[in-house]
């Protein structure tokens, strides 16, 4: 089932590019990724949420010689960006309907590898398989930035690959590290993460560079460039900017989520002692960029670059939640990663809409959009009350969480930078309400149409999720919550297992059954 | 007797290069048929490689002839390598602009004289082969890239690579003399082995050790030596250079390997070590920093094989020092390294024109549109050099990583980062221009001519990339 998650789409990919009538192959790829949202609910009802053991597990040997397997499975850790990942897909090849008039094909291809590689990232659990999906998003997005992105696509295609290749070479030089260790202590090389979660790296108080926190600092370096976190953030902006709509929202709302899965999967289990050590160090720079990222969203004069700015605020906060190690701000950190993903795909997608419109993202061009595209400002407003964390909006929640984990850990400093980014969240994206959709219309302002009924479908999803993630935070953590008290509790000495299936219980797909009579 | 049958392979290649040269000769000196003429040469090369897998030397080591020549697995399969080289090579040289079409047997007799003589360098069981060996490669190299019809650099280079080679070969030669004082015989593999306190107490032996280093290390440019690539590879035809870049690194990098197996770990060897790390880590370094900042596509490509030869020289040195798989990783790195460049140059045959070397980058503005096919394959083959997954140049970095993790040589390891990023931006470079590059209208005498038959042998490349990424496990029987 799980390989058929990751593999379908590229199967669908492959056929898509052979698919030369635009049109036809526009048809087609909602039809598929339809069908594959579909398909990944199947999730919910063959996920068992009460336990945090790994569920679904396929397994088999790859490269035997090196320990490396084809391991895959889900835990309650991967379950939502699993779900994320096929709902970006539908998400983002409607939103490409009207936008992508040049090599459609292609487009539609990439967007579908790019699923590949995203869902493989979060279903793998052989740490050479991870970064291998790890690595290979890279490419389709590059494309996605360099071919159909805007004026100054292809150095900022540039700058995303080599800023994000750079860091994940020394993620690969700390996980064969880790290879390498498994071979020392047990005999027997393994790539697989559960392996890892049973070694015991050496930590010495006193010294920076003991081996637990060189490998701490290799994986964080990773994964703080994907997520993005200051000062390692600059290649986002500028690959938001160039990037066309759904790529960006792709990339809001799933790459960057791969960086903060990363955090998850990887560094709290594996280094339960330098994670103690730097915490206070991350806290603080997670506050900083907290704030650091507000600033910059209120001076900018680009609307993609202020949502831009507004994803390092907010990713900042899942680090700040991860880091105050405790069971509140590691539920914030999680579900912000969750809303960040709904508000700000969403607010990429309407930003998208209005610049398919206009032609231009300068924010001094617009004024009294309110009276042109009623709809869509009430659907901007919505979707950006969540990304200010108003109350019954699902970043409230989040942003809640995280505050009250910081708060708990008594990271005073961290704390005033992050309830005061609170504030400054409210007022870049007021600020930019106020100058964009209201006061005088503009000359550019009259050019707008309303939204058609595809947009007004594309983003609703958004918007009744952007409540219910407030109404109802119950029914998301309730299928990763066992998983992330799992990650707290069992913090210093994590270990996971792998979910037996029972006798009776029945395979998903059983191909050829075999009986005694 | 059974010295001469286990050597065939080398002797029928040798037999059947002689025909074509033979048949013009008969011919009143006029050429019979391009495809007449590779026919025979590929036959040499498939029956050499036919009896090379009959006489698979599976137990142990042979030697042959009072072991001047010496055979094992490990030479076998490397062998098996270089003959696939020579077979890209005699595909690639079918119809190419810059081989001399009234010259074309003589250039396939050079051609396979100077694989013959590779052969020999791999096997050799001592120093004096392996001068032999090389200097037979090395001559058909001198002669061949004047041979090119690549403009007026053609004889320049040749000329240069002649005079630069002979005092190598120079060197190499007083080296090996210096050996032969020092320890007796010419056995390097024994000098290191038996006596290795010799390494402490002879200084001529030392000496000697230099040269001769300097000799070999000059053939595969690691960094120090790497200064006359430009001059000859400029001048030379791209599938003389894809020999020259691919089999010698197959057959020098093996043959160090099979010199230095197990010696590395030696207290005695610590110096030599020392000095292979930096050189390793110096090619990565300079080799990347060099090749990001040429215009032309070919220079870069050359360029960064001075970067490619640091990274075997990791795999070599780790390996020797302990490293359980490194004698897989080396033959690994080298197979997929000889798929990815004879890919990349087969697929630059679209730019070449007769008396006109230089691929500039702006050429391949918009490829994407023009040529998808070959953007493509161009595509894959620079991410496979490049090291992103899902290709096999992957598996080939993280069996550096991994051997040199194994080691414990955090620092090489570092340096080898910031080499494979700074790689990055000049193999990305092109991607770029061929994808996201609008380029005006080119007129009509642009119109690219590329020969069918080199489209399966490109197919079959880009398929083994990709296969070994996905299941390098085929390949990994260590």
């Amino acid at each position: 089932m799980l390989s058929a998650l990751i593999f379908l789409p590229l199967f669908f990919g492959v056929i898509l590019i052979f698919v030369k009538n635009p049109d036809l192959c526009r048809k087609c790829a909602v039809f598929f990724a339809g069908f594959y949202f579909l398909f990944s609910l199947f999730l919910f009802k063959v996920f068992d949420s009460q336990t945090e053991q790994l569920q679904l597990v396929e397994r088999l040997s790859w490269i035997p010689a090196l320990g490396i397997e084809y391991f895959i499975g889900l835990d309650g850790l991967s379950f939502w960006f699993v779900i994320l990942t096929s709902f970006l897909l539908v998400v983002c090849v409607g939103a490409s309907w009207s936008l992508i008039k040049e090599k459609a094909p292609a487009f539609y291809c990439c967007l579908f590898l790019m699923s590949t590689s995203v869902m493989g990232t979060f279903l793998a659990m052989d740490a050479v398989l991870f970064y291998i999906f790890f690595e290979s998003s890279l490419i389709p997005l590059y494309f996605i930035i360099g071919i159909w992105g805007g004026k100054d696509r292809v150095y900022a295609a540039f700058k995303f690959f080599i800023y994000t290749a750079f860091g994940s070479l020394f993620l690969l030089a700390a996980v064969v590290a880790l290879m390498g260790l498994t071979l020392q202590s047990t005999g027997e090389i393994s790539a697989s993460i559960l392996e890892f979660y049973k070694l015991d790296l050496p930590f010495i108080k006193t010294s920076l560079f003991s081996t637990q926190n060189v490998l701490f600092l290799c994986f964080f370096l990773a994964f703080a460039i994907k997520l993005p976190f200051i000062p390692f953030h600059t290649w986002l902006p500028l690959a938001h900017v160039e990037a066309p709509a759904p790529g960006s929202a792709v990339l809001a709302a799933v790459v960057l989520k791969m960086g903060a899965y990363g955090f998850l999967r990887f560094l709290l289990p594996l280094f339960p002692q330098s994670v103690e050590f730097f915490a206070p160090v991350v806290c603080l720079l997670a506050g900083i960029g907290i704030v650091y990222g507000a600033f910059m969203a209120l001076a900018q004069t680009n609307m993609k670059k202020l949502v831009a700015y507004s994803s390092v605020s907010h990713m900042a906060y899942v680090l700040l939640g991860f880091f105050s190690l405790n069971l509140y701000g590691l539920i914030g950190g999680f579900y912000q990663m969750l809303t960040h993903a709904v508000s700000s795909a969403s607010l990429f997608l309407l930003v998208g809409m209005i610049y398919e419109r206009t032609q231009s993202l300068n924010i001094a061009d617009y004024g009294g959009l309110a009276k042109k595209m009623p709809r869509l400002v009430i659907f901007f407003i919505i979707t950006s009350l969540s990304a200010i964390a108003l109350p019954s909006t699902g970043g409230f929640i989040s942003e809640f969480f995280v505050l009250m984990g910081t708060f708990t850990s008594k990271n005073w400093w961290a704390l005033v930078f992050a309830v005061s980014g609170v504030v400054f969240g409210a007022v870049y994206i007021l600020y930019l309400i106020h100058r964009v959709f209201f006061g005088p219309v503009s000359e550019l302002s009259k050019k707008a149409s309303l939204l058609s009924k595809r947009e007004i479908g594309l983003i609703f999803p958004f918007v009744l999720l952007v409540f219910g993630m407030g109404v109802f935070p119950g029914f998301f953590l309730k299928y990763s919550s066992a998983s992330l008290n799992h990650l707290q509790n069992q913090r210093k000495n994590y270990e996971l297992s792998i979910k037996r299936v029972q006798m009776d219980a029945q395979p998903v797909f059983q191909i050829g059954k075999y009986s005694h009579e | 007797m059974n010295d001469l049958l286990l050597s065939s392979p080398l002797w029928s290649l040798f037999l059947f290069s002689l025909i074509p040269l033979s048949v013009k000769v008969l011919n009143k000196n006029r050429e019979v048929s391009v495809f007449l003429s590779s026919g025979f040469v590929l036959m040499g090369i498939f029956s050499s490689l036919f009896l090379l897998l009959y006489f698979w030397p599976s137990s142990g080591e042979e030697s042959l002839f009072y072991s001047a020549l010496v055979f094992n697995e490990f030479r076998a399969l490397a062998s098996f390598v270089l003959l696939l080289v020579g077979v890209f090579v005699v595909f690639m040289s079918i119809q190419h602009p810059h081989v001399d079409k009234d010259h074309f047997s003589e250039t396939l007799f050079l051609k396979s004289g100077s694989l013959l003589g590779l052969l020999i360098l791999l096997w050799s069981g001592n120093l004096l082969m392996a001068f032999i060996g090389l200097e037979l490669a090395s001559l058909a190299f001198y002669l061949l890239i004047a041979l090119g019809r690549t403009g007026s650099s053609a004889l320049k280079a040749g000329f240069k690579y002649f005079v630069l080679g002979s005092v190598a070969s120079a060197v190499l030669l007083y080296g090996i003399s210096f050996v032969l004082g020092a320890a007796g015989h010419f056995d390097l593999h024994k000098v290191f082995q038996q006596t290795p306190e010799l390494m402490m107490t002879s200084r001529i032996l030392v000496l000697g050790l230099v040269f001769i280093l300097v000799g070999f290390l000059f053939k595969i440019s690691i960094f120090p030596f790497h200064f006359w690539l430009p001059d000859v590879y400029s001048g030379s035809f791209t599938p003389l250079l894809v020999l020259m870049a691919t089999g010698l690194k197959v057959t020098i990098f093996v043959l160090l390997f099979e010199w230095t197996k197990g010696v590395f770990s030696l207290p005695e060897m610590s110096s030599l070590l020392s000095v292979f790390q930096w050189l390793a880590v110096l090619s990565v370094l300079f080799g990347n920093i060099i090749a990001l900042l040429q215009k032309d596509f070919k220079k870069m490509l050359l360029f960064s094989t001075v970067a490619h030869s640091g990274y075997l020289l990791m795999i070599l040195i780790s390996s020797q020092m302990g490293f359980y798989f490194g004698g897989t990783s080396l033959l690994y790195y080298l197979i997929v390294y000889v798929c990815m460049t004879v890919g990349i140059f087969i697929c630059l045959r679209i730019f070449e024109r007769e008396n006109d070397i230089a691929i500039d980058l702006n050429r391949l503005n918009d490829l994407s549109r023009q040529k998808p096919f070959h953007a493509f394959l161009i595509t894959l083959f620079l991410l496979s050099l490049a090291g992103v997954p899902p290709t096999g140049g992957f598996v080939a970095k993280l069996l550096v990583f991994y051997g040199l993790l194994d080691q414990g040589l955090w620092w090489m390891l570092f340096w080898t980062i910031i080499g494979s990023s700074i790689a990055l931006f000049y193999y990305l470079k092109p991607i770029a221009l061929m994808y996201m590059k609008k380029s005006e209208p080119i007129g009509e005498e642009e119109a690219v001519f590329f020969p069918r038959f080199l489209t399966p042998v490109l197919l079959v490349l880009a398929c083994f990339i990709l296969i070994s990424g996905f299941l390098p496990s085929f390949f990994l029987f260590g």
